[in-house]
């Protein structure tokens, strides 16, 4: 079985759309940080601090109900989410009270008062404080620095410094595109999502080092080959060789990001989300930003 | 022939171990000798597996600090006043420094003297100008103190609940991680562990009136605390008023020890055992105040204020405030404890109830065993027996995970369960990589076992670069993360190293068995 079979697709030549694309995707993942940066993006509140408490009503519930039982009393900002399928509900608030032990009190008795004949029992709760979330955010920036300037260091000295900055650059691309899916998507950063870019940074970039390696290979061994075509070529072949590896790796990995998805409960679903656009992100890169960029950085090289 | 003997043993052993360490993790009946074998390490569940609290606390160092300084205040104050250097008055307590007024500055034979006897006497004390304040190396030193200290109290709290994995951990400069996985009572747990239990011995103030003193007229040296009490047939709570003298008589560390004992009207007290500093200074008291009342306060709620009938000498006394039975207990677990040597302040509480950790643990196994039944036919699907192969190496993969999770003692988050399940779907990457090449070299007319070799060969530096790239990501995931995260971030490393080894030698021994058996023509692939 083999899906595809002598492939001679002009990659390179397609650089033209795929950068435009990128562009877009790009532009709107600096939107999202720059909303992230102003606070005017959804944070979860792992990142600004705040309130999490979800609910398990013994009978049916609705949100207006709950609102309606929680504005009189002065819970004005706060987000009511329901799960499906259950009687359960999330109530979410940033942080705005100094006391937030306190505010959670009141919110339960509050809650608790209000549902005298449909008793709710809290599942989960979770309080963060503001200063936690903003240690949380910085020490995110700097991993995400730190892993790229430790993966630009070690293919540079596996392969060469342009293989090095390429794979660099396409990973900011996926981070920065990924986070204009989620833009795009007007998603909640939580810890779990920012574990979830993290992860396909990882798996973005073992994605590129197949594709480079087997550039590499082709620069060295096929003299043959490379007397007669140019780099551009050169890649556009190691891209096809490698294209069925790249898809169906890409394929397997969609299968179980797929299944968490869709089973694997509501705490994953945005992890899985964003795991899935990710994996998705990261092999288009490979192909269509990366080896073109390498293409690109080499010429200047060379002239 | 290729020799495939090592590689079988080396194989199978493994697996075996494997099975070996995991059982006790899965099967809670395991007989005890089994469990000793492999030194006890289990797999436990993360609090938002078998639900929980994830308490970050904050102490409060300045307070301790201040509290410090007060106490040389004190002293000072009294050195004064020995050596009619200054009057007490000259000498003010701000929030982090004594200041020095009036004639005590004019004083310069006398402010010399001061200085000397705060070289001798406290070290961490400076004298410059006309303010007193700890030296900035003794301040960190204790603040330094005043965050381990309570990390150590915490713990002799934590451990009172006989929790399975229990952590707590210093983070930051004055942070506290608490993690409590399969506490039952939240409530009473956050209470306890924050509570700072300082327990001090003061005089009540039986010559000034109580009512004035409310009225806003407390005399010098005076204050007023409450005894809060719950009526239980009123539902109502009363806070009744003690005017008592400040100053502390004694405190918490005289205390060596406190239990729970029943009174002779079967009520629930607290039996206190003093040690020998704290006999001496008890009997001493209790000669002196014969007669008066003495208020036990703890933090700033008095318990109760008995009269001191006669001279205790002994050491031993009791403590009896109307208790229900898990409030003395809670009440001795505090004394023995100790007090925190500083109030904490709770900035994070994550609370998962252990329903939801059920319908975790469900939705994720669930998750993984579909997305391993997707992933395996996929396979063979693709690659027909070879594909078989990588299922092999890739059960293999998810089996030594589980096994390394075990002798680890990891524990097993709903993050971590994630970090699984994407190890299934990565492990078969390499796989891939070396059959896409074994198809290109049969592609190329090279015969079937010279293709297996060579598909390995030059697939080898490319699944090394891959991997080391996405172990260091895992890293950084790990450095920076917390409590879940770092979850995550180790499943998914040893998932990365382990994978290593199964789609290399895991697959190859297998396909240089058939080889040996038969010579091979062709390849399902």
């Amino acid at each position: 079985m083999e899906f595809i079979k002598n492939t001679h697709y002009n990659f390179i030549g397609k650089r033209k759309y795929s950068f435009v694309l990128s562009s877009i995707l790009v532009i709107f993942g600096i939107i999202e940080i720059i909303t992230m940066i102003a606070g005017t993006a959804r944070i979860g509140i792992d990142f600004t601090g705040g309130l999490s408490m979800q609910l398990a009503f013994k009978h049916k519930i609705s949100i207006s109900s709950v609102r309606k039982a929680l504005i009189p009393a002065g819970f004005k900002d706060v987000k009511i989410v329901k799960i499906k399928g259950k009687n359960d509900i999330i109530i979410q608030t940033k942080a705005i009270a100094k006391d937030l032990n306190a505010y959670t009190a009141k919110i339960k008795k509050v809650i608790k008062e209000s549902f005298k004949e449909n008793p709710p029992k809290v599942v989960s709760s979770e309080m963060i404080g503001p200063s936690v979330g903003k240690k949380l955010a910085k020490d995110a920036v700097i991993a995400i620095i730190i892993s790229i300037i430790a993966i630009i260091l070690y293919i540079t000295w596996r392969f060469e410094f342009r293989f090095g900055l390429a794979a660099a650059i396409g990973l900011g691309h996926d981070v920065l595109a990924l986070l204009g899916v989620i833009f795009i998507f007007q998603k909640e950063i939580t810890l779990l999502v920012i574990t979830a870019v993290l992860t396909v940074a990882g798996y973005s970039l073992t994605d590129k080092v197949v594709v480079f390696d087997r550039i590499r290979e082709n620069l060295k061994i096929e003299t043959e080959k490379a007397k007669h075509i140019d780099l551009k070529g050169l890649v556009n072949i190691s891209i096809n060789e490698v294209l069925t590896r790249t898809v169906v790796t890409s394929l397997t990995v969609v299968l179980v990001v797929l299944s968490l998805f869709f089973l694997g409960g509501i705490v994953l679903h945005d992890f899985a989300f964003t795991l899935l656009l990710g994996v998705l992100i990261g092999t288009y890169s490979s192909i269509f930003i990366a080896s073109p960029i390498m293409v690109i950085l080499n010429e200047k090289h060379y002239k | 022939m290729k020799p495939v003997k090592t590689r079988v043993i080396l194989i199978s052993v493994l697996i075996l171990i494997s099975v070996f360490s995991i059982i006790p993790s899965v099967y809670q009946n395991t007989p005890g000798w089994w469990k000793a074998v492999i030194g006890n390490a289990e797999m436990h569940l993360g609090l938002d597996l078998q639900g929980g609290v994830y308490l970050v606390e904050k102490v409060e160092t300045g307070k301790a600090v201040k509290e410090k300084l007060y106490k040389d205040y004190a002293d000072i104050k009294s050195f004064v006043k020995a050596k009619k250097i200054g009057k007490p008055a000259d000498l003010t307590f701000k929030n982090n420094y004594i200041v020095l007024s009036g004639s005590l500055l004019k004083n310069k034979s006398g402010l010399s003297a001061l200085k000397r006897y705060i070289k001798n006497h406290h070290v961490s004390l400076n004298l410059s100008g006309d303010t007193i304040g700890f030296k900035p190396s003794a301040l960190s030193l204790y603040k330094k103190e005043a965050v381990s200290g309570a990390v150590e109290v915490m713990r002799n709290r934590i451990d009172q609940f006989g929790l399975v994995a229990p952590k707590i951990a210093r983070q930051g400069k004055n942070l506290i991680v608490v993690e409590l996985p399969g506490v039952k009572n939240v409530k009473q747990a956050i209470k306890l562990i924050g509570k700072t239990a300082r327990l001090t011995f003061k005089l009540v103030d039986d010559k000034h009136n109580i009512v004035k003193a409310l009225n806003g007229k407390i005399p010098k040296g005076d204050e007023i605390l409450y005894h809060v009490k719950y009526n239980k047939y009123s539902h109502k709570t009363v806070k009744i008023p003690y005017l008592l003298k400040k100053t502390v008589l004694m405190d918490g560390s005289a205390i060596s020890s406190a239990n729970v004992q029943m009174n002779q009207y079967n009520q629930p007290e607290v039996g206190v055992s003093l040690n020998s500093a704290g006999t001496q200074l008890f009997s001493k008291i209790t000669t002196k105040y014969t007669g008066k009342r003495l208020a036990i306060i703890l933090d700033r709620n008095v318990i109760s204020a008995p009269v001191i009938e006669e001279p205790i000498l002994g050491g031993n006394a009791s403590i009896s405030g109307h208790f229900t039975i898990a409030q003395a207990d809670n009440l001795a677990i505090a004394l023995r404890s100790g007090a925190l040597p500083a109030p904490v302040q709770i900035i994070q509480n994550n609370t998962v109830g252990p329903t939801l950790g059920a319908d975790s643990i469900h939705d994720g196994i669930l998750a993984a065993l579909v997305g391993t039944i997707l992933v395996i036919l996929f396979m063979v699907f693709y690659y027909k027996f070879s594909g078989l192969i990588a299922d092999f190496a890739l059960l293999e993969n998810v089996l030594f995970l589980m096994a390394a999770l075990s002798l680890f003692g990891a524990t097993l988050t709903l993050p971590g369960i994630a970090g699984i399940i994407l190890t299934i779907g990565m492990s078969v990457d390499s796989n891939v990589l070396i059959f896409e090449r074994i198809r290109e070299e049969l592609r190329e007319g090279k015969p079937v076992v010279i293709a297996i070799e060579n598909g390995y060969n030059k697939a080898f530096f490319t699944i090394l670069d891959s991997h080391v790239t996405a172990l260091i990501t895992a890293a950084v995931l790990f450095y920076f993360g917390s409590g879940p995260v770092k979850g995550f971030a180790v499943t998914l490393s040893l998932g990365i190293l382990i994978n290593l080894f199964t789609s290399l030698v895991g697959t190859k021994v297998i396909f240089d068995i058939i080889s040996n058996k038969k010579e091979l023509k062709k390849l399902s692939i």
